[in-house]
């Protein structure tokens, strides 16, 4: 079954999806992935640069279906500049013994084998490397010797498999049903470590097959989170055995790849709209929450990349389009947080401390006055960081009621928030507000072990409630908030860039470590107050 | 196997759950407490104003019933459904029972305590229980009295009580006590503010 399935994915896939897949069975063969070029931009012929398990450089160029003469014709000056180029990275002497691999999903014709295999005699004379032929057959060989034994075997769990490779790619990602996918391939159990190495690697392939659907359908965002659950279960994999960056780190960073290049291809689409509607039925809360959706992604982008390269300029566009889109955006619930924080850090990094402000002073002014137990004014109280965008929505639009009553004098985030405002010494604000906050009861869920935090669902850990004192003392706020430490959060996010895409995929797990962690990757300029 | 639905049987299940929760909400203690859903965990820990903390792992409320094999090929899920009430009530009692047991827990913690036996005549257990009780006022500047929870056998002795507390002796102590907790509560909100 699982031949079928992967030779339907490496059918209907192009060389921009099957590229990371591509580079994981190369590390799962022993090969040491060094440079991927950008999508479409080829650079020399080599779309990856790689070593093999003798340390001999390799240069691979990806292709798409069959090739015929028609079309070896259109691409041979690519297969030229593949093998006669030398290979063009750091560390690789020019004129070492190299490969030249061309690699294809679809099969070549006779006439072509024919053609380079006379050509190698050519390139052999002229001292240049032969070209090498990765076809569909090896690929797919490849591929499932890849998977070797970690395969979803047990009935639900391929029936969840199949579930989500069948899905048409539109909507939001399913991130119960993919996290309840990947606990069942990358679950902890007794193995060698090389085990777990393989186990991950197969993972990921598997994770590729389905999330192709909204790969196709360029349904990035929900691309991306499909990814960012493969990743935490992949740390959460690594931490709880210990395992040393060699066992997991590679497939890790070729996902980090795939996630960057998906937010690549979302700003260059954000950017080139003139117009943000999708399809039918849409506009009103629903435009509002998808400008919160894509900016807030973008926005931690910019500075996931200013924080992995300190000298990157975060572009500016993506902080003009908040500003323009600012009245916009729609605060549908607690799991709209995460945006708007990466939104305010975006606008805190061009010290724009008016916008910055009014980002998460609008929020805790929102949640206090919304979600305070005497409210009665009749409107509802924001729902909390467990419902989606699409379920308020659902309720908004007279669908599918929530039961909102719940909701009613409880925030997860707003104690994180005012931490925010105290390590910003933004007293004056906070006064301003505080009668509505103490009547919310503020709340945060800590998994235990920490580590839970990367599950998408813990049965095990405390949640805690409390009020703030009444009065509180502002004295005492700043000591609570310098005494939160990292105990609470998985080793593995602090200090990682990726902790900036993970609360957005994961906001009920936004808390005051997480939020402190998150903050603390940009210098926090002391206001006077 | 037979053909089966297990979609619909799904839903049965839900309404089930639906039918009796409404059922439960006819009582007015149940339906009058406030209602959260705790998505994740074991246990929840709440720290009141006061600095009073209780951890809970969550109980179990349970309760079974009983349909016999010809009440469901005669009936099919109505059988299920027409256990609705016996099941409902099952739950409030277990709820009830814990309910009054934390409240009780906490009455012993803070002291909040009132000995019917020691009351004179000049007195009134309930006016004792509402001066030691913090008392909160809506906008109207009424005030938000609580509920009375009382076992079966104490309910005519509190209505005695209540009573009582029309004579005008009692009604002038009453007011006198309303007095106070209204300054108490115009403290509580004042103190609702951020100082150094």
């Amino acid at each position: 079954m699982i031949e079928r399935i992967v030779e339907n994915w490496l059918t209907n896939t192009n060389e921009r999806e099957y590229q990371i897949p591509f580079c994981q069975v190369l590390v799962t063969q022993g090969y040491k992935v060094l440079h991927l070029s950008s999508h479409g931009q080829m650079e020399q012929g080599k779309d990856i640069i790689a070593t093999d398990y003798q340390g001999i450089p390799c240069g691979f160029q990806l292709k798409t279906g069959d090739i015929d003469g028609t079309e070896y014709r259109k691409i041979k000056g690519e297969i030229q500049e593949l093998v006669e180029i030398p290979i063009n990275y750091p560390g690789i002497p020019k004129d070492c013994k190299r490969r030249a691999i061309l690699v294809t999903n679809g099969i070549l014709s006779d006439k072509v084998r024919r053609d380079i295999d006379d050509q190698n005699i050519g390139y052999k004379q002229r001292g240049y490397p032969e070209l090498e032929v990765k076809t569909k057959m090896e690929l797919l060989q490849y591929f499932i010797e890849a998977h070797g034994g970690f395969l979803p075997t047990e009935l639900p769990d391929f029936k969840t498999f199949l579930e989500l490779l069948l899905s048409n790619g539109h909507g939001l990602a399913n991130k119960r049903l993919i996290s309840h996918f990947l606990e069942s391939i990358l679950s902890s159990r007794e193995e060698p470590r090389t085990q777990i190495q393989r186990r991950i690697a197969s993972s990921l392939l598997l994770t590729e097959y389905i999330l192709e659907p909204f790969e196709k359908t360029k349904n990035y965002i929900s691309a991306i989170e499909g990814w960012v659950l493969f990743n935490s279960y992949t740390l959460a994999l690594a931490e709880k055995n210990n395992l040393n960056d060699q066992y997991w780190r590679a497939s890790y960073d070729l996902t980090i790849l795939k996630i960057n290049r998906e937010l690549k291809l979302l700003k260059e689409e954000f950017l080139t709209r003139t117009t943000f509607l999708e399809g039918s039925w849409d506009g009103g809360l629903i435009l509002k929450s998808r400008f919160v959706i894509v900016l807030g992604w973008l926005s931690a982008f910019e500075l996931f990349l200013k924080q992995v390269n300190p000298s990157y300029k975060v572009d500016n566009r993506i902080y003009e389009q908040i500003r323009i889109h600012w009245n916009d955006f729609w605060y549908w619930g607690e799991s709209a947080t995460p945006f708007y924080v990466s939104m305010f850090l975006l606008a805190d990094n061009f010290s724009d401390k008016k916008l910055s402000t009014r980002i998460i002073g609008d929020l805790i002014a929102l949640l206090s006055s919304e979600n305070k137990l005497d409210q009665d004014n009749g409107s509802s109280p924001y729902a909390d960081p467990y419902h989606s965008p699409e379920e308020v929505l659902l309720s908004e639009y007279g669908n599918k009621k929530m039961d909102s009553k719940s909701f009613r004098g409880l925030s997860y985030h707003l104690e994180s928030l005012i931490d925010m405002m105290v390590r910003r010494n933004n007293r004056s604000f906070l006064a301003s507000f505080w009668k509505d906050i103490s009547l919310v009861r503020v709340c945060e869920f800590l998994p235990s072990p920490a580590l839970k935090a990367y599950n998408w669902y813990c049965d095990a850990g405390q949640q805690i409630e409390r009020y703030f004192d009444r009065p509180q003392s502002w004295g005492k706020l700043r000591e609570d908030e310098a005494q939160v430490t990292y105990n609470s959060m998985p080793n593995l996010l602090i200090n990682n860039p990726f902790l900036r895409y993970f609360l957005l995929c994961y906001p009920h797990r936004l808390g005051r470590a997480t939020l402190k962690a998150l903050d603390s990757t940009i210098s926090v300029p002391k206001t006077q107050n | 196997m037979l053909p089966d639905y297990p979609k619909l049987k799904k839903r049965l299940n839900a309404k089930m759950t639906r039918l009796v929760q409404q059922e439960m909400d006819k009582d007015q203690f149940i339906a009058s407490i406030p209602k959260q859903r705790v998505y994740e965990g074991n246990s929840l820990t709440t720290n009141s104003v006061d600095a009073y903390s209780t951890t809970t792992d969550f109980p179990q409320i349970i309760s079974d019933f009983e349909v016999t094999r010809e009440q469901i090929v005669k009936e099919g899920p109505d059988a299920i459904f027409s256990k609705k009430g016996q099941v409902a009530k099952r739950m409030s009692e277990q709820i009830t029972d814990q309910m009054v047991k934390a409240m009780d827990h906490a009455t012993q913690m803070t002291g909040n305590i009132v000995n019917v036996k020691q009351v004179s005549e000049t007195s009134n257990p309930i006016l004792e229980m509402i001066e030691k009780i913090e008392i909160d006022f809506n906008k109207q500047g009424q005030p938000i009295i609580p509920s009375i929870v009382v076992s079966p056998d104490q309910s005519e002795k509190t209505k005695e009580y209540l009573k009582d507390l029309q004579r005008p002796e009692m009604q002038e102590k009453y007011q006198k006590v309303m007095a106070r907790k209204w300054r108490e509560w115009l403290d509580r909100e004042n103190s609702r503010k951020l100082v150094d």
